[in-house]
């Protein structure tokens, strides 16, 4: 299998924070998530593929390359989109493009005016004039005008409208339809990886919860919603993960469906979870595992 | 590194109102002391160019332009060279500035610069000898911490310049058969092109000393 995106066993040490081992994969044509709530490792993880901090340990291939030898060539094929603004505030686009552009092989002028186009971007204003939308436009517009094979994104939704945020997520879809390119992107807005994401990773804590496809993740676990006399003997059966007690009773996570379904049948109700839904409750199983 | 001297080129146009400004007070200044003349070219290059390198890495730190460069395909060693490199062209800069004010000036009060201790090409070298050598001595600094956490070394080193000669006028008073005072008359006593020819070895050598340890610093920072 020839992956975009080879993550193996990284690691990266901190004092006080630890990520990983990490491991996980993204093939060609396929969108991948990270999620994890905030200081989870994300852009840690995000840093370390991009090459701005060294990891203690692991490897990371991009494009079947090793990225600690070869990150010039790697970089050429690789869009990058961060949540802040890095360009220069005081330089218009024109000002940005001319010095963005001498860096790509591939930089494609036409493109990038199709996308400045597209985007409505205001070519002789100054970047500190444009609103956050508009600044994503622009990070969005550099990263996929040089023909880049990877887009790698730390939150990119965060702080946009919920019209501009459908716009980039259409745009995404759009990005990986030629099955060559694949997107990889941090967020903690579970509902825009519900809509484009094939693949989840899941990392809490620095450390790695699962790597799953959407689809089999939302296949396989369910909420389980039950009275308080029922949470014992399913706890003592190790059935469920992330249990959350209300004044109801209990509501929880299953990936037993069947074990569940088995022992307690008509005493529980189960409901297909969200993206969201799981993050809580694992992130909350992990908490006082 | 072309793109990233582009970049700093950039950034000098959006100064011109500011280097107009230390034009303006430099030539009150010479036109109030026309016996400081002599250090006006000196001066004027060393401030303007000076003005431009801090406002330039002022700029990169404000708009954190570690993370845009080091996610670009450029080596770190590039992106430390071409900063190196930007010292140059911020002297060529401050020199067409200053020979376009000393023209302007000589044309408005004729015979303003005489008589001269020095030519004006000395005074400029020795303005562009200062730079380099305040800048190059800041830069490891800076690619070790970064703008903000180093900027007190570049304000002390920048005020040195001034400092410097005071404090050897004084320790060569205190101690006039000093090794100090040695070496001066030692320096005294060469002629001008040897001086400025051991003031650009001198800025090469510890140039390419502190290109190479700043090269070494910032290929182990993380952002």
């Amino acid at each position: 299998m020839s992956y975009i995106l080879d993550v193996k066993d990284l690691r990266k040490e901190y004092k006080g924070f630890s990520l990983g081992p990490l491991s996980f994969q993204l093939e060609p044509g396929y969108i991948m998530g990270l999620i994890g709530p905030n200081g989870s490792g994300k852009s840690t993880t995000i840093k370390a593929i991009l090459g701005l901090i060294r990891p203690n340990g692991g490897s990371i291939r991009i494009f079947g390359k090793d990225q600690a030898k070869e990150m010039q060539a790697i970089k050429q094929q690789i869009g990058f989109v961060y949540d802040q603004n890095h360009f220069y505030d005081e330089f218009t686009i024109g000002e940005m493009k001319k010095v963005i552009a001498g860096f790509y092989e591939y930089w494609d002028n036409s493109l990038f005016s199709q996308y400045i186009d597209r985007f409505n971007l205001p070519v002789r204003k100054k970047i500190k004039e444009f609103s956050k939308g508009m600044k994503m436009k622009f990070s969005l517009a550099v990263a996929l005008s040089h023909h880049a094979r990877l887009i790698i994104m730390d939150e990119p939704t965060s702080g946009l409208d919920p019209i501009f945020r459908s716009e980039l997520l259409d745009l995404l879809l759009e990005i990986i339809q030629d099955e060559e390119k694949a997107i990889f992107f941090s967020s903690h807005i579970t509902s825009d990886l519900e809509r484009v994401a094939d693949y989840i990773t899941f990392i809490h804590n620095g450390n790695l919860i699962f790597s799953e496809s959407k689809d089999d993740l939302l296949d396989t676990y369910r909420i389980v919603k039950g009275g308080p006399d029922l949470l014992e003997p399913l706890q003592e059966e190790g059935l469920l993960t992330g249990v959350i007690n209300n004044q109801f009773g209990f509501e929880a996570l299953t990936a037993d469906v069947a074990a569940v379904n088995d022992r307690f049948k008509g005493q529980v109700i189960m409901d297909k979870p969200s993206l969201e839904q799981i993050m809580v409750h694992m992130a909350r199983g992990e908490q006082y595992a | 590194m072309r793109n990233l001297l582009l970049k700093d080129l950039i950034l000098t146009t959006r100064n011109w109102l500011f280097l107009l400004l230390c034009t303006a007070l430099l030539i009150i200044f010479v036109f109030a002391n026309s016996t400081q003349t002599t250090f006006f070219y000196a001066m004027e290059i060393f401030v303007i160019s000076y003005a431009l390198f801090s406002s330039a890495i002022s700029y990169d730190d404000k708009n954190n332009s570690d993370i845009l460069f080091n996610s670009l395909p450029i080596k770190r060693s590039r992106i430390v060279m071409a900063r190196y490199l930007s010292l140059f062209m911020f002297v060529l800069i401050g020199t067409f500035l200053s020979l376009l004010i000393g023209g302007v000036s000589q044309a408005v009060h004729p015979g303003l610069f005489q008589p001269l201790m020095m030519s004006a090409q000395q005074s400029m070298l020795m303005g562009a000898i200062s730079f380099w050598l305040t800048s190059i001595l800041y830069l490891p600094l800076y690619f070790k911490w970064g703008y903000q956490k180093s900027r007190v070394f570049n304000v002390a080193i920048f005020f040195s310049v001034f400092f410097i000669p005071v404090i050897i006028g004084s320790l060569e008073r205190v101690i006039p058969q000093s090794i100090l005072k040695k070496a001066i008359d030692f320096f005294r006593g060469q002629p001008a092109w040897m001086l400025e020819t051991e003031g650009l070895l001198l800025v090469l050598l510890l140039g390419c000393l502190s290109c190479f340890l700043s090269c070494v610093i910032y290929n182990k920072r993380e952002f």
